[in-house]
């Protein structure tokens, strides 16, 4: 019981949950303050490279998926809440070392604002893609709804892992260099421009080796095929999700506390 | 006499790295050459052994010579810091000083920032809206605190930062060194108003290089020598002993 109260009190940062939900309401403030451009800004990114990504897969590799369009929207606008995600975990911790100099803070405060403003940016673009689904004519499946969980899992993924990265970036500054080289590599190698069934029988595993695999396999799943979230996925995105989230524990009641002085 | 603050054999040193590689690819470069180097470290003793109570209602000055520490101590009290060896007791909700305006966000106005600092000093919407109208007297800000943050001068940061955290209802205070900044007629009035919170039986902690300031307002003085505790008692010989450190 103690263990699972001070899981929480840590993961979620009780302890400052006033400061949390001030510096979400911040950074959404910010963005949103030009009302509708700062929507129209946070969806452009991913919007335009839906785009591309529909040109030239599409038109010039001629790839046969039918409504590619919604396809590769479905997959690029969680995959931008993930880069967005990791990205801010790995500067949070170097890039407000003077306030945690300052004032006693848990280390993870501001991953968790940033990681809440990047799920709620996240939700307000899925009407655009129900836009674009409707205007194409995809009819929308009630298995949709199985977004939530796995977006609730990807979040906790996220949350976890840029945690740890922000950690690390602490004693390695070429870790963002690295990073952007990774995530570059990820993308391609996670089902998000292509289905998983058009990888050769013999690579298979890559969708199983890689975190985000069988979460953006099961976004394509629920929402572009309208089927049911299988049980076997539903394990084994758990499973990761559970794994980041229990080193992310252990790591940041065990060292985190010291990592002040090194900053 | 209820004792807040017990520090009981409080020790504290840093690690300094010498040589610390800080790119995973200059790691990854040593061990092609088959060595795991992680360079070389020392440690730096800040605190050796110490010991104090501070008791409830007291208005305490800490002096010492640079570096000797009186920073990296109240870290330890706020809980910045935790010490190597020895502990710490609070109890009370501290409102630590250490720097004002920190935690402040440039974009935001002054009177949204006055939300976001009680909230990192632990305070919540209700209990800082109560107190929001002392606050924004106080800093004698005007119309000012409805703009940004970063159009204000450093003086207008440091009254913002000021007044949040003494209207606030924290039991316990800590300043350091934060009275040097801001214009005469200010310090005065955060003097005034720091005497005023110990008056309704705040705790209050400054940390000062100011021998008149300890003599004037405080109950007890503090002073760090070489890592230990070189004196603890009345504010007068305190400050005497302060200046015969040379």
């Amino acid at each position: 019981m103690m263990f699972v109260s001070n899981f929480f009190r840590s993961f979620l940062c009780l302890d400052h949950k006033f400061v949390v939900f001030h510096l979400v309401l911040r950074n959404l403030k910010l963005k949103y303050r030009r009302s509708l451009f700062g929507i129209v800004w946070s969806l452009l990114g991913p919007g335009l490279s839906g785009f591309v990504y529909y040109f030239v897969f599409k038109y010039v590799v001629k790839m046969d998926i039918e409504n590619y369009l919604v396809f590769v929207l479905s997959g690029v606008l969680p995959w931008g809440f993930v880069t967005n995600s990791l990205t801010s975990g790995l500067e949070t911790i170097v890039g407000n070392h003077t306030l945690f100099n300052k004032i006693p803070l848990r280390l993870n405060v501001f991953n968790l604002s940033e990681n809440v403003t990047h799920l709620v940016n996240l939700l307000v673009s899925i009407p655009v893609l129900f836009f674009f689904s409707f205007v194409t004519g995809h009819s929308l499946s009630i298995n949709s709804l199985y977004l939530l969980p796995i977006l609730f899992m990807l979040f906790l993924l996220t949350y976890s892992v840029g945690f740890l990265l922000g950690i690390v970036f602490v004693y390695f500054r070429d870790l963002r260099h690295i990073m952007s080289i990774v995530l570059q590599v990820l993308f391609y190698l996670t089902p998000i421009v292509y289905k998983t069934d058009m990888i050769p029988e013999q690579f298979k595993m890559i969708v199983y080796l890689n975190p985000f695999g069988v979460f953006f396999d099961s976004i394509h799943q629920v929402y572009y095929y309208g089927n049911a979230l299988s049980l076997n996925a539903l394990g084994i995105m758990a499973s990761w999700s559970l794994f980041f989230v229990l080193v992310f524990h252990f790591v940041s009641t065990g060292v985190s506390r010291r990592i002040v002085e090194d900053l | 006499m209820r004792p807040v603050i017990q520090a009981i054999n409080v020790s504290k040193s840093f690690t300094n790295w010498m040589d610390r590689p800080h790119s995973i690819k200059k790691v990854l470069i040593n061990l092609t050459k088959g060595k795991l180097d992680i360079g070389q470290k020392s440690r730096v003793t800040i605190l050796d052994n110490v010991s104090f109570n501070i008791n409830e209602g007291e208005f305490v000055g800490i002096m010492g010579k640079n570096g000797v520490g009186k920073s990296t101590l109240l870290k330890l009290l706020s809980g910045i810091y935790s010490p190597d060896k020895g502990m710490i007791r609070t109890s009370g909700r501290i409102a630590p000083l250490l720097e004002l305006g920190a935690g402040f966000s440039d974009e935001l106005t002054g009177y949204e920032n006055i939300f976001l600092n009680a909230a990192i000093l632990g305070y919540g919407r209700a209990r800082t809206k109560e107190k929001l109208k002392q606050i924004i007297e106080f800093t004698e800000l005007g119309d000012h605190i409805y703009k940004p943050i970063r159009n204000y001068s450093s003086g207008m940061v440091v009254r913002l930062g000021f007044s949040i955290a003494t209207h606030l209802e924290s039991q316990i205070l800590f300043f350091d060194e934060v009275l040097s900044v801001g214009d005469l007629w200010f310090q005065q009035k955060c003097i005034d108003k720091i005497r005023e919170l110990h008056r309704a039986g705040r705790t209050v902690v400054l940390v000062t290089h100011s021998p008149d300031q300890v003599r004037n307002f405080c109950t007890r003085c503090l002073v760090f020598n070489n890592g230990k505790l070189g004196f603890d008692g009345n504010p007068d010989e305190g400050a005497k002993y302060y200046e015969g450190l040379g």
